[in-house]
């Protein structure tokens, strides 16, 4: 084939163009550190990586309730806890109470005393935490339980109230007040009774006033049980989100970043043709029959 | 007969203007080494009738023939083929390197983002549904989200416009090449008297082709007195003759430009060239991913509305829009553009609505708005959740953009080669030009000596006589 002047030139500055142009995309890469610099330099990796973002933008959030859930249900844990150990003082003083040493004075002393835990956990009942009663279900702005003439009543809700940890997963973050303070067993009626039967020296109400506060020391520890058990599923589940945010961000990685390594030595590789193919065609376009011609 | 001595000048006459011719032509074709469409041009020698002597035919030296240039119908038209495919793919890989653009999101920032904090603000309501900061970050996020699809609507519309701009001026491109392409074949057919060839204005001509050939789709004829009828947008005549019929722009419903050839509408005929693409990026691929982006800014309002609806707000309200405007009354046209938060839930934070139960403080409406996140959906296209058709959107701009610089790459390589057939045929070679400057040189030299030893003969005559 006949090759000509300006067909020469210009095979010349199409391949350094082309040569140029690969040298280039690799010096972004190098100079972003990143592969995926637009869509069309990988579509797929694109739409991935949107939904590695969203992913992980999902577990931050995630993250952060299980902590709200955690934090929440540790308070649960302490006021149940604090009602367990009013409740123990209540076995003693009623325990007291049936010793048969026992003065009627003593037991006066002992029903203030009962009416002491009472009140104390009613206040336990009608926590509130930054605003929100945390014993009334899911109506956090109403007092939970209402004492009327020393009748206790539950105002709250017996809803349940969850946090999303996982895609499909939700986790309460409360306990039903009610069911802890007046399940199977109601405290205040309980402790109410105790003190009536102080007042009036009534054992066989006093015994019936153990067994039921062992009973509702029972239900306490059932209530704990739960909390303990979704305590522990949660911190698991934030093990999973650390894990799963260590390998997301790696695949994000594989998705967007460029191999510097490789990257910088097919850069170099880039420049070398491109400086080979300038000084070709610097070599070869000025030689002409002309020069030789006298 | 015999060879007389002024016979004999008269032959060394013929080689000096032979070879003047010569040098002429390479002369020519040097100085045009660099222009474009240019052919190269040779001289056709031939020998003069001989002379009858007793001694036999004596030659009379030579004539110029003709001059003819080296071109290939073939190649040229092919040339113009892949000319006008290379418009075409260069145009489009523009025009969708500029849309991928809009939804570029690779760093991170963007509509992707503001959808993933949007629903997890609803998550972190949840946690706190009656607190008014949890509230107002909803309506913050809801906004922004909002405001990504306004953006991303505004700059496609305005990219639509920008592409239409260069439609129109295409067209005054294409008006000015075709009434080039009448002046010459006016020239061509005036100046082809007889059997001359008018190689030069063939050139020229034949660029004016290739470059129309960018533009647009092109099929040119050349008829019997050598001017070519040129056809656009699939057999409409824009030059017939000395003619030249000129492309009336007009505008559409929607304000874009249409093309009017002959009082009839082209627009959707163009098949080839820089306007084929910029056509087919104002027609196929904006109104495409403009579509996709109202269905799903439609979807998520709609969804997004349907659960709000179903809340109760702090103050007891219920059955409240959280976007607007609603697709069911507005349509989907249009709802990237004008999605909004409700300023009723805007100027009132208490109307967002947390509370499923209906007990205010309750958070359950909160939990299944969160939770629209990570549902699937469909729109008319595609199935997935917000999310992953965001990413149906993203990926296929970036499949067509990545397509269409691919074909464009491998057109510019095919143009080149095609481009390096026709230099084998038409191109100037410097050095064929040099050593035909050499010959002619020679012939001049030689011719030269033969009149001088002539001259010199004559005078040894004159001498004799005298």
């Amino acid at each position: 084939m006949r090759i000509t002047d300006t067909g020469a030139a210009r095979n010349f500055l199409q391949n350094v163009a082309i040569q140029r142009e690969r040298a280039d995309q690799l010096n972004q890469q190098m100079s972003s550190g990143r592969k995926l610099l637009r869509p069309s330099d990988d579509p797929l990796a694109a739409q991935q990586s949107l939904q590695t973002r969203a992913s992980l933008s999902r577990n931050d959030q995630y993250s952060k309730n299980t902590q709200v859930a955690q934090s929440k249900l540790e308070n649960v844990d302490s006021i149940a806890d604090s009602l367990q150990l009013s409740i123990d003082q209540a076995i003693q003083l009623t325990t007291q109470g049936l010793s048969g040493s026992t003065t009627d004075s003593t037991r006066t002393i002992l029903s203030t005393q009962i009416q002491a835990i009472k009140d104390q956990v009613l206040s336990l009942g009608n926590t509130s935490i930054g605003g929100e009663y945390i014993f009334a279900g899911s109506k956090t702005d109403t007092l939970p339980f209402v004492s009327n003439n020393g009748a206790v009543s539950y105002s709250g809700d017996s809803a349940a109230v969850y946090t999303r940890i996982d895609d499909n997963t939700l986790a309460q973050t409360n306990v039903n007040g009610q069911e802890l303070f007046m399940g199977s067993k109601d405290i205040f009626a309980t402790l109410d009774n105790i003190r009536q039967a102080l007042t009036t020296d009534d054992a066989t109400s006093l015994r019936q006033g153990l067994v039921d506060l062992n009973n509702a020391l029972d239900q306490t520890n059932i209530v704990r049980g739960h909390i303990g058990a979704t305590l522990d599923h949660l911190q698991s589940r934030s093990n999973d989100i650390q894990q799963q945010d260590v390998s997301l961000t790696a695949q994000q990685s594989n998705l967007e970043d460029a191999n510097i390594v490789q990257t910088a030595v097919q850069s170099n590789q880039a420049q070398v043709a491109l400086q080979a193919s300038l000084n070709a065609g610097a070599r070869i376009l000025s030689v002409s029959l002309l020069d030789y011609l006298k | 007969m015999t060879v007389s001595l002024a016979s004999t000048l008269s032959t060394a006459l013929s080689a000096l203007q032979a070879s003047t011719l010569g040098l002429a032509t390479a002369n020519h074709n040097i100085s045009n080494v660099n222009t474009p469409g240019y052919s190269r041009q040779q001289i056709n020698l031939t020998e003069n009738p001989a002379t009858t002597t007793v001694n036999g035919s004596v030659g009379n030296g030579v004539k110029v023939e003709s001059i003819t240039a080296f071109r290939d119908r073939f190649i040229e038209a092919r040339l113009n083929q892949e000319t006008s495919s290379q418009g075409r793919y260069s145009s489009l890989s523009s025009g969708l390197q500029q849309l991928e653009g809009i939804f570029n999101e690779t760093t991170g920032d963007g509509l992707s983002a503001s959808m993933d904090q949007f629903f997890n603000a609803f998550s972190a309501l949840a946690n706190n549904p009656e607190a008014a900061s949890a509230r107002s970050v909803v309506v913050d996020d809801g906004k922004a989200l909002a405001q990504e699809f306004n953006a991303r609507a505004g700059r496609l519309q305005t990219l639509q416009q920008q592409t239409d701009q260069s439609v129109a001026d295409t067209v005054t491109s294409i008006n000015n090449l075709a009434s080039q392409i009448a002046v010459l074949n006016r020239k061509i057919a005036g100046a082809e008297v007889g059997s001359d060839t008018a190689n030069d204005l063939r050139d020229q001509r034949g660029a004016a082709i290739t470059q129309l050939s960018q533009l647009v789709d092109v099929s040119s004829i050349e008829d019997s007195t050598g001017a070519v009828q040129v056809t656009i947008g699939g057999g409409h005549t824009l030059v017939a003759g000395s003619k030249a019929d000129q492309l009336v722009t007009g505008q559409d419903a929607n304000g874009l430009t249409t093309l009017n050839l002959g009082g009839s509408d082209i627009t959707g005929q163009i098949t080839n060239g820089q306007l084929a693409g910029l056509l087919t990026t104002r027609d196929g691929a904006i109104p495409q991913a403009m579509s996709s982006l109202n269905d799903l800014a439609a979807l998520i309002t709609s969804k997004v509305n349907a659960q709000h609806e179903q809340g109760t707000g702090l103050d007891g309200s219920t059955g409240i829009d959280f976007f607007t405007p609603s697709p069911a009354t507005n349509g989907v046209n249009g709802a990237a553009w004008a999605m909004a938060v409700n300023p009723t839930v805007i100027n009132d934070l208490n109307k967002l609505a947390a509370s499923g139960s209906g007990i205010l403080t309750d958070n359950t409406n909160a939990l299944a708005l969160g939770a629209l996140a990570t549902q699937t959906f469909s729109t008319s296209s595609s199935t997935g959740t917000f999310n992953q058709l965001y990413g149906t959107l993203v990926s296929q701009a970036g499949s067509q953009s990545q397509a269409a610089q691919n074909n464009s790459s491998i057109q510019d390589a095919v143009v080149q080669q095609v481009q390096n057939q026709r230099d084998a045929v038409s191109g100037v070679s410097l050095d064929e030009e040099a050593v035909s400057i050499m010959n002619y040189q020679r012939l001049y030299q030689s011719a030269s000596k033969v009149i001088s030893v002539i001259d010199s003969l004559t005078s040894d005559l004159m001498n004799m006589v005298q």
